[in-house]
């Protein structure tokens, strides 16, 4: 039994290539920190729409701010923004160093730390995707540090990282699922419909309200949202349905980034399944990737 | 490296454990009688299940200390168990002009948004609500110093049902209310 189990833990011999999961973390989190980078003062200084003391109330005395550094900074001259700024600068150049390859792990844990003080900071503004760019730079750093480790640990540390992400999902699209079938909404449709109403623009509403004649159409994307969320786990572990579940995930969170536009949500939850379970995809040109980082890393061993 | 291997195992159980907590105790507050009158039977069963995942003030101290450090603290419950058919828009209105807040990005705006959640999700928490009025209305007389006093609207939509709307055909209920007033002295009045 236990073998079995260290076996699939540790011995998962196909999956994305390290180096790819690294690159494609890295430049999600830089697409990421550019999307809010030209109202960086409105969201996390102490002078902005909800100033830095407003948020700071809800976070744990553990809990990295950016206030603990204000006061050190101005030591140095520097006012609150100009601190921020030297954070912000801080975070791009370790994503950067992490795409150049170096000093990997060491960067890897300050973009990690700056995001989570910036998170913590701004905490009424941040939301579901903040904290899974969080998570995700939390399983870069772990990928990241294992490349400290001998050789032959990398590859089964490695692979025990991807299956913590893959147990990881099975739980968040689980209780994603659970959470929409306690309620009525999402079994009589009209949960989607809401969601229509409330949350996109108004040509979306406008062309579906002639599907109001065809209840069915909201039953059905009702019930099959909560079906492939709350059976993700044992689809995503079925031979069978792994790809095609695969597909409709990816088509769920391309709805959400389209129709809701809520673009760094849907976007992260597809590289996050991506990384977990990407190899099922069998795509052509990451296969390509796959063996021309391989013949790279094989060059570079020989020199 | 098999004790290492043990470690990492041991490791991974233990997060499964904390996730299932987490994942389970974000239920346990759909157990007052207005949020538990809309679940369905099925739903009430597994609130009713989910507070065998309570633990104490200790334990569950430490998983919410490990939760915020990996960026799992939030739960997963998304749009659950049921959808508002309320939309709140939140307008800051001067002179009878509102007042555009200078953000520029979408994502900075969805931002924002969310910190309206925040705030309509406690609109009836007298100390939570000024805490944060004060803080946006001290902004926007910053940014625009020929304002006194700023009028908080809230422009209410209610969707009907799909039921409804097949009956009766479609239509948007919508109210404006004059919410809260303040004035550059940091006074908050309740209208």
């Amino acid at each position: 039994m236990i073998t079995k189990i260290e076996s699939f833990i540790f011995k998962n011999s196909i999956s994305i290539n390290r180096t790819l999961v690294i690159k494609l973390i890295t430049v999600f989190a830089l697409v990421n920190i550019l999307t809010v980078l030209p109202d960086v003062f409105h969201i996390f200084s102490d002078q902005g729409i909800i100033k830095s003391q407003v948020n700071q109330r809800y976070a744990f005395w553990y809990q990295p701010v950016l206030n603990w550094f204000f006061k050190s900074f101005s030591y140095f001259g520097l006012n609150a923004n100009a601190t921020l700024l030297v954070f912000i600068f801080i975070y791009i150049s370790s994503l950067i160093a992490i795409l150049l390859n170096f000093k990997r792990t060491g960067f890897a844990f300050v973009a990690w730390f700056i995001h989570f003080t910036l998170i913590n900071s701004a905490y009424l503004f941040s939301y579901g995707a903040d904290y899974f760019m969080s998570f995700t730079l939390f399983i870069n750093l772990a990928v990241c540090s294992s490349l400290l480790f001998k050789k032959d640990i990398q590859s089964s540390l490695y692979s025990f990282i991807i299956r913590f992400l893959q147990i990881h999902l099975c739980l968040v699209y689980f209780f994603a699922g659970l959470g929409k079938a306690l309620g009525t909404d999402w079994i009589d449709g009209n949960a989607i419909w809401f969601v229509i109403n409330t949350y996109t623009s108004d040509s979306v509403i406008e062309n579906s309200l002639p599907l109001i004649a065809y209840p069915m159409f909201f039953k059905i994307l009702g019930w099959g949202t909560v079906a492939l969320e709350l059976l993700y786990p044992i689809l995503m572990f079925t031979k069978f349905t792994r790809k095609v579940t695969l597909w409709l995930v990816v088509l769920l969170h391309v709805g959400i980034a389209v129709f809701m536009e809520f673009y760094t949500f849907g976007s992260i939850m597809i590289l996050l399944n991506f990384i977990a379970f990407g190899q099922h995809f069998k795509l052509k040109f990451i296969e390509k990737i796959n063996i021309k980082i391989k013949t790279k890393s094989l060059e570079t061993r020989a020199i | 490296m098999k004790t290492f291997k043990y470690i990492l195992i041991g490791y991974l159980i233990t997060h499964i454990t904390f996730m299932l907590i987490v994942g389970f105790t974000s239920f346990t507050g759909l157990k007052d009688k207005k949020s538990y009158e809309t679940l369905n039977p099925a739903g009430q069963a597994i609130v009713d299940f989910s507070s065998l995942f309570e633990c104490s003030k200790s334990v569950n101290d430490f998983i919410y200390f490990y939760s915020i450090f990996t960026g799992t603290n939030r739960g997963y419950s998304f749009f659950s168990p049921n959808v508002a058919e309320t939309k709140v828009d939140i307008a800051f209105v001067a002179d009878g002009n509102r007042i555009e807040l200078p953000l520029l990005t979408q994502e900075s705006k969805l931002k924002f948004e969310c910190a309206n959640l925040h705030f309509k999700s406690n609109i009836f928490d007298e100390e939570e609500r000024d805490v944060i009025l004060r803080s946006i209305s001290s902004y926007l007389f910053s940014a625009n110093p020929d304002i006194d006093k700023i009028d908080v609207y809230l422009h209410l939509s209610k969707y009907m049902d799909l039921q409804t709307a097949r009956d009766l055909g479609y239509g948007v209920k919508r109210k404006s209310i004059l919410g809260f007033s303040a004035t550059k002295k940091e006074k908050i009045a309740k209208n």
